[in-house]
């Protein structure tokens, strides 16, 4: 019984934790006291993990705590609410992915990016064109000529009918001219395991979740479909260099409730700003397979724009249907 | 992957000459084991609510309080399954069909002993595994694709048929009803909702963990409202905690095949300690010397599925450390902690941090005697909670449940779920239906259903894929070995028999 009062306690201690507590807002330096940062997913996603680095950046910067709270659930629906309806005083903020955008396509209660205000977005994930290492297809364009002669065969791992690497694939599918045989798997992890044992051909799923098999040449990268070039594979060419006119992937950024002082925003956007150039914070990021890329809220504001309008016009023009990743 | 002289495998142990390292994983066994063994705080749960508290130490530290936790919390479902027929965690499963027998003839102690020992045997035995074979195993893992999760899948519900006492068409009928609850939800090739009857919390189907605590918990809850006479508690004797010497050399063969089939299923990405410890016990069923008896309460049915699910652990760890793929959800989230350490798991793990490696090998071998030692220390205070008159336990449990259950996805949803299972659970006891098929099919349905269709989608149609691929024709065979076996051995004698008179 003692072991399960200890354990009781301790519940108790972490329960305070999450309490609220009630603080009269001083009109002192900004911040003055803790700040929340709401991430939408579970401890130890991809969210997770870029964000606390930050979040501990952020406190280093202003000498106040920023506590990660990680409030998951409905593919990122919970939490995203949860921001959504917080106290705009700027002690909340919260992160912020491509499926909030999507998830008015999915889910009947959903958060909506016009919601809360944009911070900056930290991160660019994007999606990729990747073969397996003994794979026959050495350029892109081998494997886009096998496609076209072939239709239909080349087998294409994704996260899901409808989730993010199925919309990925959809995509580059229409834009490069090509049809290829979609197969879901319950997630990125055993997507990209497929790839691995030879079970498929290709995919398209984001660079952090197969550079590990990419630098132990396990995989081979044929192409990326972001911008510009990543910084840590800078032989591996863009989609638009080779005539695709494809960005696409997801991204990370910070948000805040709606309506938050734009003067506090500026000042967390700043700070923010300054800590992804911090070398240290960098290297983690990039070591963990991510690609740093800040935009200042007015830029981000520009990545969702073409988020929205890729998903309409995959929804509208393609009729993809879209699920929880 | 050539061979690591054994001085590479000692590389972590001067991380050891700093006592924290003994008293994390000491604590994360500890708190493990509790966590395990209370129905709805399941070892998921407990690694992810405790993996916060770990980022601000060292990775060595961290990583030995947090594969505490997982050993801990994997063999800590089982006191409860023993003790209250309420499983602790899925894995724990197969342990309530003996364990609770046992403790209910008043053998709670030896039960959680034997518990003990397997888990102990098959943790150590997954984590030699881990270091010598580990990227060998790996690879076996690689070759299986969506035809094998068929053979795996099938031979965990061929085990339906078997663990059914009494009547194997009531526990076929409860399989079918576990399967229908599995297909409630996402399908998950076309993403076509089914079955969710315009509520959204039907989306992801309904979770296993609230349904598996409403049909044991609150069901058990209600028997005992409902049976008139006053049960009396049995007596439980305390004498026999340390397995004697006998009962070890009984046990011992069906603990190494048990681990071995532990680590392998462990190694699968998707598959894990639930599936492991159920095939574990289908093959005791069939191969077992006593496997007559198994259901009645012996030891060989907890010593099974216990070597099994914790020879899981190391095994999950496999894919983890070697690929960068988690073998189930426990190791994903581990898999986060170390990204937040500023560490890749992958293939290039093993040749980059090899002293973190091995110091993961030492914590978890410091683990599993951590495990051993709280484990038999702690059996006599387990066994004397049964003393403890059940109108205060079982509800105290069920809160937990109901708290755990919530905590899964936040929502009261699940809450019901737990409920509404608890009454169907109840008139299922009364009308002798078992709980365990129901379970089993609700874990395993999806998985066949969703690889079935991914296969038949990789072959393009073609259905011979499932008797071309070897290791899915080995499966195969085993199915029906397994379903068939007694049958044909019958008619088999007969005809032989027969022609012999002739």
């Amino acid at each position: 019984m003692k072991r399960i009062l200890v354990f009781m306690v301790i519940l108790m201690l972490s329960l305070s934790v999450f309490a609220n507590g009630v603080q009269e807002d001083t009109a002192e330096a900004y911040p003055s006291r803790t700040v929340r940062v709401i991430i939408p997913w579970s401890v130890g996603g991809m969210t997770d993990v870029l964000t606390r680095p930050i979040a501990s950046n952020l406190e280093k910067q202003f000498g106040v705590p920023f506590v990660v709270e990680n409030k998951p659930g409905g593919g990122g629906v919970v939490g995203s609410l949860e921001i959504e309806k917080s106290t705009n005083d700027g002690y909340v903020i919260g992160t912020t992915s491509m499926s909030t955008v999507s998830a008015k396509y999915v889910s009947p209660v959903y958060p909506d990016i016009h919601n809360v205000d944009l911070i900056s977005q930290v991160i660019t994930i994007p999606a990729t064109v990747t073969v397996n290492a003994d794979s026959p297809f050495m350029t892109l364009q081998d494997l886009i000529d096998y496609a076209k002669a072939n239709p239909g065969k080349l087998k294409n791992s994704n996260s899901g009918t409808g989730a993010s690497a199925h919309i990925y694939a959809s995509y580059f599918e229409a834009m490069a001219g090509i049809k290829v045989n979609h197969i879901p798997y319950p997630g990125y992890a055993e997507a990209v395991t497929a790839l691995l044992g030879g079970h498929v051909d290709m995919t398209n799923i984001p660079l952090p979740d197969l550079s590990a098999y990419v630098d132990s040449g396990k995989l081979r990268l044929l192409a990326i479909a972001s911008a510009e070039r990543h910084p840590a594979y800078p032989d591996v060419p863009t989609l638009k260099e080779l005539g695709i006119d494809v960005v696409m992937g997801n991204y990370s950024g910070f948000v805040a409730p709606k309506g938050t002082d734009p003067e506090k925003i500026k000042i967390i956007d700043d700070a923010i700003g300054k800590a992804m150039q911090d070398p240290t914070l960098r290297k983690f990021l990039i070591d963990a397979g991510y690609q740093p890329l800040y935009l200042d809220h007015t830029q981000f504001a520009n990545v969702i724009t073409d988020a929205e309008n890729q998903l309409e016009y995959l929804v509208n023009e393609l009729g993809v249907e879209f699920v929880d990743d | 992957m050539e061979l690591f002289s054994m001085n590479l495998y000692l590389s972590g142990l001067s991380h050891f000459a700093n006592p924290f390292m003994f008293l994390s994983s000491f604590l994360g066994v500890l708190i493990g084991i509790i966590f395990g063994a209370l129905p709805g705080l399941t070892a998921t749960m407990t690694i992810a609510v405790f993996i916060p508290f770990t980022f601000g130490m060292s990775p060595y530290i961290s990583f030995a309080f947090l594969l505490g936790l997982y050993s801990g919390a994997v063999y800590g479902g089982s006191i409860s399954a023993i003790l209250i027929n309420i499983p602790g965690t899925p894995s724990a499963i197969a342990t309530s069909l003996d364990g609770y027998p046992m403790s209910k003839a008043g053998r709670a102690g030896e039960a959680i002993g034997i518990s003990t020992i397997s888990s102990t045997i098959g943790g150590f035995l997954s984590v030699f595994v881990l270091m010598f074979a580990a990227p060998a195993i790996a690879s076996v893992a690689l070759k299986f694709s969506a035809e094998e999760y068929v053979g795996i899948t099938l031979i965990g519900l061929s085990v339906i048929a078997i663990i059914s006492p009494g009547s194997t068409i009531k526990g076929l009928i409860a399989g079918v009803i576990g399967l229908i609850i599995g297909i409630v939800g996402l399908d998950p090739i076309t993403g076509f909702p089914r079955f969710i009857f315009g509520h959204a919390e039907l989306l992801e189907g309904i979770d296993s963990i609230p349904v598996m605590i409403g049909m044991y918990g609150l069901s058990e809850m209600l028997v005992q409202i409902s049976s008139a006479e006053y049960k009396v508690t049995v007596e439980q004797k305390l004498t026999k905690i340390v397995p004697p010497w006998k009962d070890i050399k009984r046990i011992f063969g069906t603990v190494i095949r048990s681990s071995f089939i532990g680590v392998l299923i462990g190694a699968l990405p998707a598959a894990g300690g639930s599936i492991a410890s159920l095939v574990a016990y289908g093959q005791e069923k069939r191969l077992g010397k006593n496997r007559d008896l198994l259901g009645t309460g012996i030891i060989e049915g907890i010593a099974a599925p216990e070597a099994a699910n914790n020879a899981s652990t190391g095994g999950a760890l496999i894919p983890m450390l070697t690929l960068g793929i988690p073998g189930d959800a426990m190791t994903a989230v581990l898999m986060g902690g170390l990204i937040i350490q500023g560490l890749r798991p992958g293939p290039l793990l093993f040749q980059q941090q090899m002293p973190f490696v091995s110091s993961i090998f030492i914590s978890l071998l410091l683990s599993v005697v951590f495990m051993c030692i709280l484990g038999l220390l702690g059996a006599r205070l387990y066994a004397k909670l049964i003393s403890f008159p059940k109108k205060f336990l079982i509800p105290a449990i069920l809160v937990f449940g109901l708290v755990g259950s919530y905590a899964i996805s936040n929502s009261l949803f699940d809450i019901w779920v737990l409920i509404v299972s608890g009454i169907i659970g109840f008139v299922f006891r009364k009308i002798g239906l078992p709980i365990a098929p129901i379970i089993l099919g609700m874990i395993l349905g999806p998985l066949f259903e969703s690889n079935f269709r991914r296969a038949l989608m990789l072959s393009e149609g073609n259905w011979a894929t499932f008797v071309q691929r070897p290791i899915s024709l080995a499966f195969i065979i085993i199915v029906i070995l397994v379903l068939a076996g007694p049958t044909l051995l019958k008619s088999f004698k007969k005809t032989f028999i027969h022609s012999k008179g002739v």
